[in-house]
């Protein structure tokens, strides 16, 4: 460090200009970066459940789909004509496979023996005798796509495979907006991930610009002049250009998680240059001139910030492991932004001071005043209380154990949104009127026309309509097979033969829309798809239902036929499963990564002393989360791997206590120095850190806010916990730790 | 199913006298396929099999088409074996009776077919729809001819009024004027594909053996072989009554 210190002081222009020229290089691919909203971003690359979904996806197609509800007097002709006008209108929108409504049904019916196929509402202006015979026929045949009460049409609008489910959704709630006078209601994944989506865009632009405003204001207020802002900006705003200029070279995309990344750069980034702008305006204050300043700053706090970079770092990498996309591409976005403004802060702003005026300095981080009272009576209490501080540490962690044990993992959409969210009321009517807007796909495998197996199969929906609460009718082959019988022999019942089974379907594949069919029965004859709408609820109450389906199943079919349960609303619980697996390696993996790291640079006794403080406070962060009753969710079990990430100031203190006993001070003497020296650098970094992080809590995306406000917990448990556990176990721990070989703080690296 | 089947096979299968005249507007070629001698009765067997995603689907069936009168039969898979479709076309009207040997009886069916305003069905669950299989309507589009190269008509068609596909290339061999190759167009994306896979030769006709039909997007394929075919044989006015149709 101190022959690339000399470096950028003698070189500076050159540094700048090449770090310019570097920078415009890199900025050149964000543009290539594009959002990635969908439901796969949020899926594990592996689970036995996506593997039966892949399975049922390519043998009956998509999945996917919007559900409407649309209100009125639908028997009028007024509702039936809109309702045919929309129909129309959706068949050509994008990624749409096909509507389903009332106005396009058609039925099989006997007109004097002969048997024909006719549209159910087959023109515009039906005769109010026509609209009766509508609802004759709907309520005789028990078709779910109006309400009971005649006030609710129900459209289903499938997605074809391959589709973008977000541009889908976006679409689909675009032209259904458009066309439909009365209240309406939409659900289904892909209009769930199109909110999702816009959301995104919008929290990317606000979320960033309110974190930037505060954390220039805490600048300010830190170091008191413009100078002391703006470098830090410049840094951070430099590392977000780096992690996204990459970013778009690699081709990765932006996901939901994209603003958490995005916060805890400019968070991470302004810590580097606080602590580097806070000693350099240090050595000012003691009369250093702006060259000297420099040296002095980059070859002592300088193995702080790095070994801080590289734990963030490591333990953003750890997320290289998960089974999740998402959470893969948020960690190498954050590494991209730690070395960007890490790069920056360690080579342009040395560089940057050194070409500009020499500052005021304005504020004396030695004699902060009231500040400086403060932490020195922190000092000495701590060096008085040092046991006692760490037994009620040690409190502090059981409580937190405690509530560790009352977590609640949630990986559902709903978790998305706010409760009182447009969003939210949306599913809910969905749900409540047409029995459920997600949906469980059994995948039956056996003889499929077999007597036996249609009957089991229409036994399965009948008990799974009374067994078990809030779920929908079941929409099976078994459906089809009794409306064919009823029209071929009069009887609403499963023919006593496969022959008679065969020979029906066959005349109606020759006669008729098979599209129902090829989604419902496989070519060979030998696998079907049955369709349980399901409310789209918590991951616990969607395992539920998973698991009382499969109850049942297993009791219906025994015998019968296999049956494998999928379904794209099931997606949630294999999400659940990677999140708690990737949640439990990545946090381990992170302590371990960051002990070792810090071993290496100083010792294996100081990092772990370091990493108990960070643990001690990742116990309570997550003690705090089953307290509050606050989802364990995609963003939420960033929590740990942040905390070691922003917890850098730990490292601070410890490596300027070694510092001032490397001088020669006693124990208690190196403790009150530097929490006098380091502290206001501490305090400052908690509040820019905790102010950032605030930030995420005006996201409109709920795991976001929530990772917001625990975050802005975090980032001040950490600041109290380093300087007071902290600095009672460097003195309880670390007295005589200047005997190590390892530790040489004032050489110059 | 009222459109009368074998017609439909017999227009897939482009029967045809082979000639030698040259065609300068796609027009023209058009109407010089529909202008070729047909054969005025057939009595086919034909397998037609469809595959997506690793699966299989065989069915065989027998074809009797006298005029504007046709009969299907159903000689396998074993449950649906004797179940048949008689389709008469009479005062321009088509009447449909099927008959299920399982219920051992016999239904009238009135449903789109291949001469319906919508035909857009598939044939029994195959890639072809009725509208495929259905005769050409030379008024209903326009055709141009893009290319004569190389012993091969291509001719693009572009329907006049609304229809299944927005556009039809057609590959046609400028001997035997049998088309050996049709792109169905949705927008400007390929929707399926028609290929003629081998040719036959039967009096002095001569025909497309086995022929297939590819949609892409879904992955699936569905081909027609034909096992036997008779043309121009005498077929007994018993064949087309609703007693034939129940006879095993």
């Amino acid at each position: 460090m101190k022959y690339l210190i000399e470096f950028i002081i003698k070189q500076s222009w050159f540094v700048i200009i090449g770090f310019i020229v570097v920078i415009m290089l890199i900025m050149a691919g964000a543009p290539r970066s594009k959002i990635n909203s969908d439901n796969s971003a949020f899926q594990p690359d592996h689970h036995p459940i996506l593997t039966i979904n892949d399975e049922i996806k390519k043998t009956f197609g998509s999945s996917e789909n919007v559900i409407g509800i649309l209100d009125g007097d639908i028997y009028s002709q007024k509702s039936l004509n809109a309702l045919r006008k929309l129909n129309s209108k959706l068949e050509t929108v994008y990624g749409v496979e096909k509507v389903t409504s009332l106005t396009n049904l058609s039925k099989l019916e006997e007109d004097d023996g002969l048997i024909k196929t006719v549209d159910l509402v087959g023109k515009e202006n039906l005769s109010s005798l026509e609209i009766a015979a509508v609802k004759k026929y709907v309520e005789d045949e028990n078709i779910s796509l109006v309400s009971k009460d005649g006030q609710h049409a129900i459209l289903i609008v499938e997605m074809k495979a391959g589709s973008n489910q977000e541009k889908f959704g976006a679409e689909v709630a675009k032209v259904v907006n458009a066309n439909w006078q009365g209240k309406l209601a939409l659900s289904g994944t892909p209009f769930i991930l199109s909110e999702v989506n816009r959301t995104i865009v919008n929290d990317i632009q606000v979320i960033g610009l309110i974190a930037l405003g505060l954390i220039l204001f805490f600048l300010y207020l830190n170091f008191g002049s413009v100078h002391g802002v703006l470098l830090p900006l410049i840094q951070v705003v430099l590392g977000l250009i780096w992690a996204m200029g990459i970013y778009g070279w690699l081709g990765m995309t932006f996901g939901a998680l994209t603003t958490i990344g995005i916060i805890a750069i400019l968070a991470v980034g302004s810590s580097f240059s606080l602590h580097l702008l806070g000693r350099f305006y240090n050595e000012l204050a003691h009369g250093n001139n702006k060259a000297d300043a420099l040296r002095i700053t980059y070859t002592q706090t300088s193995q702080g910030v790095m070994i801080s970079a590289v734990a963030i770092a490591a333990s953003m990498l750890t997320f290289r492991l998960s089974d999740i996309g998402t959470l893969r591409d948020l960690g190498v976005l954050v590494v991209f932004g730690v070395i960007g403004a890490l790069a920056s802060a360690m080579i342009l702003m040395p560089a940057l001071i050194n070409v500009t005026p020499q500052p005021k300095v304005r504020v004396n981080p030695e004699k902060p005043g009231a500040i400086g009272g403060v932490l020195k009576a922190l000092a000495k209490f701590v060096i008085g209380h040092r046991l006692a501080t760490m037994i009620a540490a040690l409190v502090l962690v059981m409580i937190g154990l405690v509530g560790i044990t009352k977590i609640r993992p949630n990986t559902s959409f709903l978790s998305f949104f706010p409760k009182d969210s447009d969003t939210i009321r949306n599913i809910k009517t969905v749900d409540q009127i047409f029995g459920g807007s997600a949906s469980v796909s059994m995948l039956l495998e056996g003889d499929i026309l077999a007597p036996k197996t249609l009957n089991a199969i229409q036994t399965f929906g009948q008990r799974a309509k009374t067994e078990i609460p809030g779920i929908g009718k079941s929409v099976s082959i078994a459906d089809t097979i009794l409306m064919l019988n009823k029209i071929f022999t009069g009887k609403r019942e499963i023919p006593d033969s496969r022959a008679k089974v065969s020979q029906e379907l066959l005349i109606y594949q020759s006669s008729s829309d098979t599209s129902q069919i090829t989604q419902q029965l496989s070519l060979n004859q030998q696998q079907t798809l049955i369709s349980v709408p399901i409310p789209l609820g918590t991951t616990s109450e969607t395992r539920g239902y998973y698991s009382k389906i499969q109850t049942l199943a297993d009791d219906v079919f025994k015998g019968v036929a296999t049956v494998k349960i999928g379904g794209a609303s099931l997606g949630v619980l294999a999400l659940e499963d990677a999140l708690i697996h990737d949640f439990v390696i990545s946090l381990t993996l992170a302590i371990v990564l960051v002990i070792v790291i810090d071993s290496f640079v100083r010792s294996f006794k100081a990092a772990v002393i370091t990493i108990s403080s960070l643990l001690m406070t990742i116990v309570l962060q997550y003690g705090l989360l089953g307290w509050l009753g606050i989802d364990l969710d995609i963003s939420t079990m960033l929590l740990g791997a942040l905390a070691i990430g922003v917890g850098d100031y730990a490292i601070h203190l410890t490596v300027r206590f070694l510092e001032q006993r490397k001088l020669g001070n006693t124990p208690e003497q190196s403790l009150e120095n530097t929490i006098m020296s380091s502290g206001r650098s501490i305090l400052f970094t908690a509040l820019t850190l905790g102010a950032a992080f605030a930030a995420l809590s005006f996201s409109k995306l709920q795991p976001v806010a929530s990772l917001g406000q625990m975050m802005v917990f975090t980032v001040l448990a950490v600041g109290v916990s380093s300087l007071s556990l902290l600095p009672a176990m460097s003195l309880q721990f670390l007295g005589d730790a200047v005997k190590s070989k390892k530790l040489v703080p004032n050489a110059a690296d | 199913m009222n459109k009368p089947l074998v017609i439909a096979l017999a227009a897939i299968t482009s029967l045809s006298l082979a000639q030698t005249q040259t065609f300068k507007t796609g027009l023209e070629v058009i109407q010089a396929i529909e202008a070729r001698p047909k054969p005025k009765t057939s009595i086919s067997t034909i397998t037609l099999e469809i595959s997506k995603n690793g699966q299989t689907l065989n069915r065989t069936l027998k074809t009797w088409s006298s005029g504007d009168k046709s009969l299907v039969k159903f000689l396998a898979p074993a449950d649906v074996k004797g179940s048949g479709i008689l389709t008469i076309k009479k005062n321009g009207m088509t009447e449909t009776q099927l008959y299920l040997p399982a219920l051992n009886r016999t239904r009238r069916l009135a449903t789109g077919g291949a001469d319906s305003s919508d035909c857009d069905g598939a044939f029994f669950g195959s890639d072809f729809s009725y509208c495929d299989l259905g005769n050409l309507e030379i008024n209903n589009a326009d055709y141009s001819l893009t290319s004569s190269d190389v012993g091969k008509y291509l001719i693009e068609a572009k329907p006049k009024k609304s229809s299944s596909y927005d556009k039809l290339n057609y590959e046609i061999d400028a001997k035997t004027l049998n088309v050996l190759k049709t792109d169905y167009f949705k927008g400007n994306k390929i929707f399926k594909t028609l290929k003629a896979l081998e040719l036959g030769t039967v009096k002095s006709y001569n025909f497309i053996k086995t022929t297939s039909m590819e949609t892409p997007s879904q992955g699936s394929k569905s081909t027609f072989r034909q096992i036997s075919l008779e043309l121009d044989v005498a077929i007994n006015d018993n064949v087309f009554t609703e007693r034939f149709l129940k006879q095993p």
